[in-house]
């Protein structure tokens, strides 16, 4: 069984839960603006990302009891779900909006403004959990597990990318072009490298506020 | 409150505060910020340390008079 760090955990939960909000609230408007603008009929994702948001929070909450939250076990097991609902409906948005752009290409500019509606919160939780030492390795074995783990993962990621980008480069004239996989490898490894080291960066930082969190605490009397 | 007691027992135990992070499956500042009194445990954490240490939890974690 994975062990998790429960000091990060909760402080990772209640992020993504006032987050959860935020995304809520970005996505209310979208939906509004989209709808004031004619383009109802393209509202699919808007409609089940704000179903799944709203409805995995209220089920969960349902589940275990927490809507009044009166002591601090109950707000933590009610930020849990909140954050959980957080989680599902930035994927949801994410690999949503991904298959509508790559289904619907006509219609791109009616999906695109879903971008907004997840990229902040997640550039927020990003900023955020880096900031407040959420983000890190967690020790010297940690690391150098991690980093292996971490290098795996990037390389099919940056399989992925570059099929994705440089795929349909490999038909030219309905031939078979070379260059493509030339192309495949180039698109991948630019991405590849470019996310490790971002990765890694954002880590060496969160691991710095972190032990600068506790040196803090050491010092206070 | 900073918990001297749980620093002496670890180091008693010649342990590091990554050392026993890594026992426990948390992160080295998780330790530190418990030593600190900077953060509250769960009981299950506690009780994980406590183990670790060959400690009880009177001896570790009940506040000294």
């Amino acid at each position: 069984m994975k062990k998790t760090d429960e000091r990060i955990e909760k402080r990772s939960n209640a992020l993504a839960a006032k987050l959860l909000f935020v995304m809520l609230a970005l996505q209310v408007i979208v939906l509004i603006v989209k709808v004031c603008l004619g383009g109802a009929a393209y509202c699919l994702l808007d409609v089940v990302a704000l179903a799944v948001g709203l409805g995995v929070a209220a089920v969960l909450m349902t589940v275990k009891g927490v809507w009044r939250a009166g002591d601090e076990i109950l707000r933590e097991i009610r930020t849990a779900c909140l954050a959980k609902a957080f989680g599902y409906m930035l994927q949801t948005l994410v690999f949503g909006e991904f298959l509508l752009v790559m289904l619907d290409q006509e219609h791109i500019a009616w999906y695109a403004p879903s971008i907004i509606v997840w990229s902040i919160p997640a550039l927020a939780y990003t900023v955020l959990a880096v900031k407040r030492g959420l983000f890190q390795w967690g020790g010297k074995k940690a690391e150098t597990t991690g980093k292996a783990k971490l290098a795996r993962s990037t390389a099919l990621g940056a399989l992925f990318f570059g099929i994705v980008m440089g795929g349909p480069e490999c038909i030219k004239d309905g031939a078979f072009d070379p260059m493509g996989i030339v192309k495949i490898i180039g698109m991948g490894a630019m991405w590849g490298i470019l996310f490790y080291m971002m990765f890694t960066a954002m880590l060496k930082l969160g691991e710095r506020r972190a032990d600068k969190e506790v040196q803090e605490a050491e010092h206070e009397e | 409150m900073k918990n001297k007691r749980l620093k002496i027992a670890r180091i008693e135990k010649d342990l590091s505060q990554e050392q026993l992070a890594e026992q426990l499956g948390v992160t080295r500042q998780t330790i530190g910020l418990i030593e600190s009194g900077s953060y509250n445990p769960t009981l299950k954490l506690c009780v994980a340390i406590c183990k670790a240490l060959d400690k009880t939890l009177d001896e570790l974690f009940w506040p000294e008079e």
